[in-house]
């Protein structure tokens, strides 16, 4: 760099959080008109460091200098009227106000006079000057929602210039932008650059470090690993500095045999978050998913699961059924045609009627007894709501019921383009098949009580047939399903997602499956009582007794209770999705035990994880995602921090 | 840069083209024609001056409470207040006049509309208690309030010994019922109260700082919006205007303090006509112009249906039908997007 005035220099920072040493004495420094860049894995103390600089947090120790004088930066007001802002990944935009009333929000330039009208025009006038200034072309009276993402950044760019900002952060700015679109933002922070501003810039692509940056610091575990200037530095240096976080912990991990496939899931994409997603899950493996936060890790679990809807792509789960479970692409049978089918049969009853004639004759019907159960009287006189003296025998109601069926395969066709011209001609053909092979058992029998019968009740049976039939080939892959083949999710966010906090350690092991516990048709509580706890002596849950509410556990035994729920749920594919996440060393070891003796068990274990020594402590098999792209599937004995951390942050 | 200007320019009002008028408020006012359309033909005395005079002076009050719920609803709150607050005006603007005079009665009347919307504001502001919940609190305290002050009966009117004096009752009825030349003051009121509203939405930063607190909260709050006082002058301007609807229709009812007059479906109709208008539910989106479309059209169905002699409870199955068809429309335009 050429000698330029200092921004901002953090001298020996020093930040915990109760059971974390977040930051351990780091130095950064910004120049003016440079752009810096900040590396780190998941978790090695970027964004603390960005929220300290932004007021947000404070740090124990350390200083902060802005432009050569010593500052304190007690909340995030002053931070801004000093000149820093920050633009997260989650923009901080208000969608139905206008681009330029987005920019000025909070300072607005208010007219002269007792009306105190805002000089809108003047705000319109400032915003086309900065977005000239960032030479982007923005409709500034267009509403934010209608704006792209990259758009949407640009308009938070240009919010930071109007506050007069010296020091601008970026939170991984281009994690959900396209090739040009990340053009268009880099010319807009050289043009930057070119003021004055002095740039700090988060990111995980590590191809972008030579594109616009000028330094580049990197930290590891909280620690400062060092400056240096991007032209001096190969990536492969970097990725070396970035890795190497202590290998001491302890995994309980043993060799084992795989079975046969468990789970299959084969061109999994949801457009724009994941794409093409493949691999196979075993009986007794333990699969470790890699990445970095945001490269589609819980998004893929989630559809795995059925609990996010995907654009193509099956998933299989084999054991459990032999059947294939397609996800998308698949018509389900919607509420307004089954209710359409239900009115053309009945519709259709005097048809049957007619065509057996005599069989019921409503006119001789003597009221005086009442019709024998299960009898086309009974069916008339309770369904319908009485006897039909006038079933008619006119072309009538089969015209009604031609076109009501004409219209519901009409409907079909406008409205759910999604169906395959196969399905419909399915569907056409299986309810007339249906029909006519009602009509054809009925006209075998002669004897009259008996028609009536089979006429009456074939036809409901017809209905449910159908709807079973519907069921074999139409169906959507859903949590429920997922579940009932033995799919279990641990999520992430175990505290909301998985768990009733308020409620005891019994229910929420028992309640996702209540069936298990019920003996003629009452819930057995006995039953519950010896279950939970051989449950909770099985996977050493730390509770005083059962009926502890949940929120009185540790992060560990409340884990621990999710996997107890899902164990009673007899779920033999389990995801875990960050299991130690905020849990203490013992109960780490514990959860990782816990995981090892199901899969020795013969259960399927996917475990997603930002930690790379958990990942390549307990998994048989690593596979890595990057921006929603597979990029690798290493086995245990290849795999190597260095590794898999290029897999997750460089382009092949 | 007017990059993004369309091609046919062609100016309708005020500089507006026919493309800003979003596709919601086209098909609301082809709705209205067509509505007045069928009326035309379906009735015989519809389509007079006398009857959209008289239908417009009679639900004068609707406009206001419409007004105030469009402001609350669009800064993502909720004011089931309304109804209560108008029978506390009631019959406190009531007790003032019979006291101290018209003039003195109607700021007492106003006051006590603004002092319960502050008190609204101050428990969503300050106390940050859910709009719904706090409103919920002023509906039953101010209900209470007005049967208590009154011990559950109408004041006035047919009351011995407490009527208003002549003078006092004949400003008060011409406060709803006078004409100024040929255009009746309700007319006036609501253009006033129309043109404020709009004005403050559209030019003044409160204007704008409710929209940004209905799209969202923490922006604007992150942007230095002064999130008790707005919520507190928000609340206190919806409570001011629910006040002068309450004095609306007391005047225009029997000039009297009647303790139930909000106490009917007031609330749900200022509801209605606001999402009806276009104001979104959830806040950030709509405005006063939606909501008086929105008034026109409840009024007018209504008005319609009467001339029509079809009932009451049929007429409510009709407005409901009219809310769920415009929420859904709006509900599909947006799943599209």
């Amino acid at each position: 760099m050429p000698e330029s005035k200092n921004l901002l220099r953090m001298m020996e920072i020093d930040k915990s959080f109760p059971g974390v040493h977040a930051l351990k004495e780091v130095d950064f420094d910004l120049a003016e008109g440079e752009i810096h860049i900040l590396l780190g894995e998941n978790g090695a103390g970027k964004s603390t460091l960005i929220k300290i600089l932004a007021g947000m947090y404070h740090a124990d120790s350390g200083q902060i200098e802005i432009s050569e004088t010593p500052t304190i930066i007690p909340d995030a007001r002053t931070g801004r009227d000093l000149g820093i802002s920050v633009i997260y990944q989650e923009l901080n935009l208000v969608p139905d106000l206008s681009v330029a009333k987005n920019i000025f929000l909070g300072r607005e330039p208010v007219l002269p006079g007792i009306m105190k009208r805002v000089d809108w025009a003047r705000v319109e006038q400032e915003s086309l000057a900065i977005m000239e200034r960032l030479d982007v072309k923005i409709d500034v009276n267009a509403p934010v929602r209608s704006l792209s993402v990259a758009d949407q950044q640009m308009v938070e760019i240009a919010r930071a210039l109007v506050f007069d900002c010296k020091i601008l952060v970026m939170d991984e700015p281009t994690s959900s932008l396209s090739g040009h679109e990340i053009e268009e933002l880099f010319k807009a922070v050289n043009r930057l650059r070119e003021h004055g501003v002095g740039i700090i810039y988060i990111s995980h692509r590590l191809e972008e470090v030579h594109e616009i940056g000028d330094r580049v610091t990197v930290l590891r575990d909280g620690e400062y690993m060092g400056t240096w200037e991007v032209k001096e530095v190969e990536l492969d240096f970097l990725i070396t500095q970035m890795v190497g976080r202590t290998l001491d912990e302890k995994f309980p991990w043993t060799p084992r045999e795989h079975g046969e496939v468990a789970l299959r899931v084969r061109g999994l994409t949801r457009n724009g978050v994941f794409e093409d997603i493949n691999f196979d899950l075993h009986y007794g493996e333990i699969v470790g998913l890699s990445g970095l936060v945001g490269a589609g890790r819980t998004e893929v679990a989630r559809a795995v699961m059925g609990a996010d809807p995907v654009d193509s792509g099956t998933v299989e789960m084999t054991r459990a059924t032999k059947e294939k479970e397609e996800i998308q692409n698949l018509p389900h049978y919607p509420l307004w045609m089954a209710i359409l089918d239900v009115v053309v049969l009945i519709m259709a009853l005097p048809l049957f009627t007619v065509i057996f004639q005599g069989i019921y004759d409503p006119v001789t019907l003597n009221m005086n007894s009442p019709p024998p159960l299960f009898s086309g009287k009974w069916f008339y006189e309770w369904i319908i709501g009485g006897p039909l003296y006038n079933i008619p025998n006119g072309p009538t109601p089969y015209i009604v019921a031609a076109g009501l069926v004409v219209l519901r395969q009409a409907g079909l066709w406008f409205m759910e383009r999604q169906y395959h011209w196969r399905t419909l001609v399915i569907d056409f053909a299986s309810w007339y098949a249906l029909a006519i092979g009602a009509m054809v058992i009925t006209s075998l029998f002669t004897q009259n009580f008996v028609l009536e019968w089979v006429m009456i009740w074939g036809g409901v049976a017809m209905v449910l047939i159908r709807f079973l039939t519907i069921l074999t080939y139409e169906r959507k892959w859903t949590p429920t399903l997922a579940i009932r083949r033995g799919l279990g999710l641990l999520p992430e966010d175990r505290k909301t997602q998985g768990l009733t906090q308020v409620l005891s350690v019994a229910f929420n092991t028992t309640s996702a499956n209540l069936r298990r516990l019920i003996k003629r048709w009452l819930l057995n509580l006995t039953m519950e009582k010896d279950l939970v706890d051989e449950h909770i002596n099985q996977l050493k849950i730390m509770t005083p007794d059962q009926e502890t509410q949940i929120r009185f556990l540790s992060g560990g035994n409340q884990q621990k209770v999710v996997l107890a729920k899902w164990l009673f749920r007899r779920a033999n594919v389990l995801i875990f999705d960050e299991p130690t996440r905020g849990i203490d060393i013992g109960a780490k070891f514990e959860v990782h035990s816990q995981m090892l003796q199901l899969a020795k068990d013969g259960a399927a274990v996917m475990m997603i994880s930002s930690e790379l020594p958990e990942i390549l402590g307990m998994s048989d098999r690593i596979l890595v995602m990057r921006e929603g792209q597979l990029t690798a599937d290493i086995g245990r004995n290849d795999a190597t921090q260095e590794q898999i951390l290029r897999y997750a942050m460089t382009a092949d | 840069m007017s990059a993004a200007a369309s091609t046919g320019n062609e100016k309708l009002f005020l500089g507006y083209s026919v493309k800003d008028i979003p596709f919601e408020r086209l098909l609301l006012i082809s709705a209205f024609i067509v509505l007045m359309i069928f009326y035309t033909f379906a009735t015989e005395n519809f389509l007079t001056l006398e009857n959209f005079v008289n239908v417009v002076r009679r639900d004068a009050w609707l406009f206001f409470i419409a007004y105030a719920q469009t402001l609350v609803i669009i800064s993502a709150g909720f004011d089931l207040s309304q109804g209560s607050i108008m029978s506390v005006v009631s019959v406190m603007a009531w007790s003032a006049m019979l006291h101290f005079g018209f003039f003195i009665g109607l700021i007492a009347g106003l006051g006590i509309g603004l002092l319960c919307g502050v008190i609204n504001g101050f428990f969503v502001g300050v106390a940050r208690v859910q709009p719904f919940i706090a409103t919920l609190g002023m509906l039953f305290i101010g209900s209470g309030a007005a049967q208590l002050w009154t011990g559950g009966l109408q004041m006035g009117g047919a009351r011995e010994g407490a009527t208003l004096p002549k003078h006092v009752e004949d400003a008060y009825v011409l406060l709803a019922k006078g004409n100024l030349g040929p255009i009746p003051f309700t007319f006036i009121w609501i253009i006033i109260a129309l043109a404020t509203m709009w004005y403050l939405l559209k030019y003044t930063r409160f204007g704008t700082y409710v929209y940004a607190l209905g799209g969202n909260e923490q922006t604007a709050i992150s942007a230095g919006i002064n999130f008790p006082a707005m919520k507190i002058a928000i609340f206190g301007i919806g409570g001011l205007l629910c006040g002068f609807a309450g004095l609306l229709l007391s005047a225009s009812v029997s000039a009297a303090g009647e303790p139930r007059l909000g106490g009917g479906d007031q609330l749900l109709q200022s509801i209605g006509a606001t999402i009806i208008g276009g104001t979104h539910i959830f806040g950030g989106r709509g405005g006063v112009l939606g909501t008086t479309l929105g008034v026109f059209l409840i009024i007018f169905l209504v008005n319609g249906l009467n001339i029509m002699g079809i009932d009451t409870y049929r007429q409510q199955i009709v407005v409901g039908l009219v809310i769920l068809a415009s929420i859904w429309v709006s509900t599909l335009r947006e799943q599209k997007n």
